[in-house]
This record gives structure tokens, sequence and C-alpha cells, in this order.
């Protein structure tokens, strides 16, 4: 009877861990991560948000437990977004920068960075389209992962700091990899990373230098400033956008650790201008690329129009703050901080509007 | 601690002097005194007690706000509000019981207020393609909105667009070491606004780089005297650089005195990082102290044995213009021999 209860057991035991779910949380553990700085978010499934801390060089998978479906999110329109959080915090807006926001591709919640004047941190979450909340960053189900090695074996500081810091300026989640752009507050170079997730501390990620050769006869390095990813032609690509304004793409395919990728430049977007965030967004079966930009107007470009120019830009660009490559049509949406993809049809903009006011307000493929 | 007072902020007119008289009024008949002290971790103040006192729906707001700061309430003998973020000095707070207004206070702490010790590269003759400074200052700084206080004059007048508003901001850990860069698509040859106007800075001419009072730093206090680094520039830097004809002076064995490396050229301020001696293969450890652009000193933390030792320098070490020990800052692609892989290079010398 014993030996009868022990096989039911040993049974039961085997049934529940065959039909346990396997989710990509399953390696998260509880606890505080003691995130130090909030540089860049981004979705992946599952309510996993993907967080950047160049203070810490860490990646971190956190669950938000924020899964709750929602197809019919009203749309978002908050006036004094700034001066709502600063007061929340209990601060003014000059003591407050908003990093990043992302959206859970699931409940459609809104989730907000922000850094204190101090230094620290905080992960906010918009509820009810007008409130804000912090997320308990202290303890929470959690996965990290290392930047790089490189950068822990660099000089350190006399409390055991590295001396270069990597500043993430990008990050997205995109089929089992976080990818990662940054500048180094050291050298002008471009780096990438992408990470195998879920983390697996012995698993290598690539880290790519990436150029790009397209302005008459000289190429340089130069830091990637924001990213995103789609298919073009069936192929997966990165598009990047540089701190002064190239718009590069690469096949994903190319990305091999050590490797120098060489990326081709399809548009020069007028300079004096820096990206500062961009989404695709799709129409009649036709994929967009939306770019906001610190100097410019949002710009809409096509996709299909990217993939059927071939080669890369050669000529470099003779008019003042002119342009070059493939077209693209400015919105007339200035002065847009961040942008975020709401749902298939909307999208949510961070923007400065004439009358200084800091709004977050929802769009819509109308423009596409 | 302290003893505080019942009261209410109100802003103008007649309405509100009647208010006012009202409030004092209700005041001398409900009149409670709440002592209340204030933790501070360095310049943070960090909570607030009410001492002997369980309120038991406390939340703060800032003056005239209708928002409930976030924050955590523990309730014991006392009542204690950890606000997310330390409050800050100067500002003006509301602490209520529910709906019910007990009182106000306002951190007050002297602090300190910033300075900028030194910018780097301390050379005053910069190459026309120069690259980036590093301001440094001497205490941690407020990050998000400094380069509203940055500005790069030539012949005393401001160039529109010459220094590039990099978000996030590129600090170092602590905040007090912060890299600028000249805008790079006026540095790099051939982009459109390098091509159609130059680059931003002319051999001949002379340049200052102005850091404006005003600029915070993290304890809340701001910059109140201007720092200005005078330059002149000179023609452009395309070559690349090299540890060939570096010397190194070498101290004396059961010392810690300073190996004193003296580069030909000046080199940028993070030189020193892709540095490091080795002494059969293991890493010295000690600091780096840089003395100038082209003087960098190693102090041991240890006193040095003799034998043979080797200076590595990564390939990764910029000169002033962005050229690495690897390949120029921007390459001519008609003139291009190959990049080299190289990951470091090394000078050897001995210790007796």
């Amino acid at each position: 009877m014993r030996k009868k209860l022990l096989t039911l057991f040993v049974g039961l035991c085997f049934a529940s861990a065959l039909f346990a779910e396997k989710t990509l949380k399953s390696g998260f553990v509880k606890g505080n991560p003691e995130i130090k700085s909030i540089n860049a978010l981004s979705f992946g499934p599952e309510g996993i948000l993907f967080v950047g801390d160049s203070k810490n060089a860490m990646v971190y998978a956190l669950d938000t437990q924020d899964e709750a479906v929602s197809s019919d999110k009203p749309d978002y329109n908050i006036e004094r977004f700034d001066e709502k959080i600063a007061a929340l915090m209990g601060t003014t807006v000059e003591n407050i920068t908003i990093n990043d926001i992302a959206i859970n591709p699931i409940s459609k919640n809104i989730y907000v960075a922000i850094t204190h004047s101090s230094g620290k941190p905080a992960l906010l979450k918009l509820t009810n389209n007008d409130n804000f909340e912090p997320v308990d960053m202290t303890n929470i189900s959690y996965s990290g992962q290392a930047l790089d090695k490189a950068v822990a074996a660099d000089a350190k500081d006399g409390r055991g700091r590295s001396l270069r810091m990597w500043a993430i300026s990008d990050l997205n989640y995109s089929d089992g990899q976080v990818m990662l752009t940054g500048l180094s507050n050291q050298e002008f170079g471009s780096t990438f990373r992408s990470i195998p997730f879920p983390f697996n501390k012995n698993e290598q990620m690539s880290s790519l230098e990436i150029y790009h050769a397209a302005h008459g006869r000289y190429e340089t390095d130069s830091p990637v400033k924001s990213f995103t990813t789609t298919k073009l032609d069936g192929k997966d690509y990165i598009v990047a956008s540089y701190t002064c304004t190239p718009l590069v793409v690469f096949p994903t395919s190319d990305l091999k650790p050590g490797q120098h990728v060489k990326g081709r430049t399809v548009a020069e977007l007028g300079n004096w201008n820096t990206p500062l965030d961009m989404i695709i967004m799709e129409k009649d079966n036709e994929s967009y690329l939306l770019m906001a930009n610190s100097a410019r107007a949002v710009m809409k470009i096509k996709l299909s129009n990217v993939a059927d120019f071939n080669g890369s830009l050669t000529e470099p660009v003779e008019e003042r703050s002119g342009t070059a490559g493939v077209d693209f049509i400015a919105l007339p949406f200035v002065n847009v901080q961040q942008l975020e993809k709401l749902d298939d049809q909307r999208f949510v903009m961070l923007q400065r509007k004439a009358d200084g006011n800091l709004t977050l307000w929802t769009s819509n493929d109308r423009w596409l | 601690m302290a003893t505080l007072l019942y009261g209410l902020p109100m802003t103008g007119g007649y309405k509100i002097l009647v208010f006012l008289f009202l409030s004092f009024w209700i005041s001398t008949i409900q009149a409670q005194e709440y002592d209340f002290y204030l933790e501070w971790k360095g310049e943070e103040a960090t909570s607030i007690v009410i001492s002997e006192q369980e309120i038991p729906h406390l939340n703060v707001r800032l003056l005239g706000k209708a928002q409930k700061i976030a924050g955590s309430v523990i309730i014991d003998t006392n009542t204690c509000f950890t606000p997310y973020f330390p409050f800050s000095i100067g500002t003006t707070y509301q602490v209520f019981n529910g709906q019910k207004l007990l009182f106000t206070f306002s951190p007050d702490r002297e602090i300190k207020a910033p300075e900028v010790q030194r910018v780097y590269p301390l050379a005053e003759l910069l190459p026309e393609n120069f690259l980036k400074f590093y301001i440094q200052f001497d205490q941690p700084m407020a990050s998000g909105h400094v380069y509203k206080y940055l500005q790069l004059l030539e012949e005393g007048k401001p160039i529109e667009n010459a220094l590039i508003p990099l978000q996030p901001e590129l600090w170092n850990a602590d905040r007090t070491l912060l890299t600028v860069w000249i805008d790079p698509g006026r540095v790099k040859r051939d982009l459109g606004p390098n091509k159609k106007f130059g680059a931003v800075l002319k051999a001949g001419n002379t340049y200052h780089l102005q850091v404006n009072k005003g600029l915070k730093a993290a304890n809340g206090s701001t910059l109140n005297q201007e720092f200005v680094k005078a330059f002149k520039v000179i023609k452009r830097d395309e070559e690349i650089p090299g540890i060939r004809n570096w010397i190194i002076h070498a101290p004396e064995k059961e010392t810690t005195n300073p190996v004193k490396i003296d580069i030909k050229e000046p080199m940028d301020y993070s030189t020193q990082h892709f540095m490091e001696i080795l002494n059969n293969g293991e890493k010295i450890s000690g600091k780096y102290t840089f003395v100038s652009d082209t003087s960098i000193h190693f102090k041991p933390e240890n006193v040095w044995s003799d034998g043979s030792y080797v200076l590595r320098v990564a390939s990764k070490a910029e000169d002033l213009a962005g050229n690495n020990f690897n390949r120029p800052f921007d390459r001519d692609l008609e003139k291009l021999s190959k990049v080299s892989e190289q990951e470091y290079y090394e000078i050897t010398f001995s210790i007796e």
C-alpha cells in the first residue's frame, strides 16, 4: 500500500511538473532588485516590463502583474502631465525628469520612468486615466542581467564604481531578444547590445560596434539614439537613428558578437536635430515609421520606401538643414518628446504644447 | 525638535483677508500644537515625524495642491511619513489628517552651493575638430536640465546649436562630472551642417565655454558663480595618436611615488581610465591623476617592487579630436588603409 501511495505521489509530482505552466517568468525571484536608475522602458509579453539601469549597468525584467486585458481603453488626455507627477512626488517640475514612457500591450496601462534631482528614480503607473501611483520596486518579482563584463572590468573610482558610464538611450524587446543602445560618457562610439530573454547568466550577449558610411567620402562611428525593429520584405531589420539624425537600417541577422556592423543610411532627416523616439504603426497593409525629434516635427516614413531604397546615400546634403533619401512627411506635431503605440489604431504622444503645457494625448491612424 | 504652528496660506484680494481672519479665529478656538521633527540623511530631509500623536489619516501635500504626496506612513506612538523622494529644501508642505489641515512646514538647512572646479581639457589651444568637454563639479548635480545653462561663445558671441543637448545627459556615476559634446554633425566632414557651415570651431578664433548661474545641484542649491573656460583654436587634427613616443618616468622601488607618464600629444581626460599597469600580467592597484592633457600620474596602493612593468592603454583612448589609436574620428574612404583591430598598446618600463 505504501508503495502504491509512493508511486501515486511520484506520478502526481511528475504530472504537475509536466503540466506546470512554463512562462517567461519561471526564473524570476521576488525581492528588491535595487534599481538605481531607470533610463529606458519597454514591455515584453506576459506583462513583463524591461528596465534599463545605466548606473547599475543592468537590464531588469519586472513582473508588473498587470495582465488584465483591456480592449476598449479610452483615449488618454492628461494636461500638465509633469506638474501632476511633480505634485505627487512632493516637488516642482524643475526637479523631475521624465525619462521614458511605456504602454503595457495587454492592459494598455501607461508606465512612466522619472528621475528626481537627487538622482533617485521612480516608476509610476497611470491608473484611471488621470491618477499616478508609484510601483513598489522594493518587493517585486524580477530577473536581471548585467550588461557587459567589459564595463565591470573597467577602471573604478575609490568606491568601486566604474568610471565609464554607458547611458542607455533606448531599449526594445523583440522576439526573445532585449536590445539596448546607449551613449558612453568617454568615447564617441556606438555599441548595440542584444541579450536573449529569459536571461541566462551563462549565455553571452551580442555586443556590436556600429558605424555608417554614407556621407560622401567619410565614415564614422556614431551613437544610436533611438531604434525600433521591423520587417522589410519579410526580413527582420533594425531601424536606428543616430544622434545627428541619419536614419540607418541593418538586418537583425547581421548582429553577431564582436562584429562591426555597417548600417545602410537611407535618409538624412535634417540637421541641428536629435531623434527622440520612434514607433511603427500599420494601416491598410502598409507600415509607417513615426519619429519624434528635438527640433523638428514628428516625421512619418513609409517603410516600403525604406525597403525599396537600395544602397546608401552617397551624396552629402547641401541645403541648410536639408534632407535626403527616402521621403518623409512632417506631421503637424512639434515638440513631441515621447511616442508610444497604444493599439493597432492609436498612438500616444507626450507633447509640449505651444502654451508650454506638457500634455499626454492620444492620436490615431487617420494620420497614416 | 520644533513646535508648530497652525496656518493656512492664501493668495490675493479682499476675500482672502476675510478668510485669513476666519482661519485665525477658528485656530484660536481649535488650536492644537504639533511637535514634529524632520529626519535628515546628509542634506536630504527624508521623513517627518510627529511626536506622540497617532494621526490615522495622515497625508502631506505641497502648499496649495490637492494631490497627496506619494510615500509611506508608520503609526506607533509617533506618526512618521516618509515621502518617496526627499522633501525639497525651502519648499512649503502641508500636513493633513484626512482633509483637515494640521500644520505647515518647510525643510530648512544650510546647503553648500555647487562650484565648477575645472573643465577638461585643461589646454588653452584646441584643434578645430575638438569634440568633447568634461565639466568637473565639487558635488553631485541635478540632472535633466543642464543644457539650459551651457553656452559656447565665439569672439564673445553665443554660437547657436554648438553643443548637442543629449538625453540622457552624460554624467558619471555620482553626477559630479558631465561630458558635453560639440555637435558631431558639424565636426564630421561631409555631414550636412559641416559641409554647409564648416566646423563649429575655426582656427585662429577665441572661444569661451560658459557654465551659467542657476544650474542646480542634487541638494537643491544652485551655481551662484558663472564659470568660463577660454581657449583658442588651432588647425584640425586628423592624425591617430600613438604611445610610441610617450615617456615614462619610473619611481624608485620600495616607495609609493607615482609613475609619471608624459604624453607627447594632448589626450582626452578619459585616457587615464583606459590605462592599466601590469607586473607579470597582474594589474597593479592604485590611483590615476590627470595632471594635464599631456601628463598622467599613477600612484600605487602598495610600494613598488623592482622588476619589469607594462603600461597598457586600450586602443579606445582618444585624443582631443576623437581620433583613437586604431582609427581617426572620421575615416577618408578614398585614402583608407586597413583599420587596426588591436585591442591595446603597451610600453615596458623598469623599476629599480
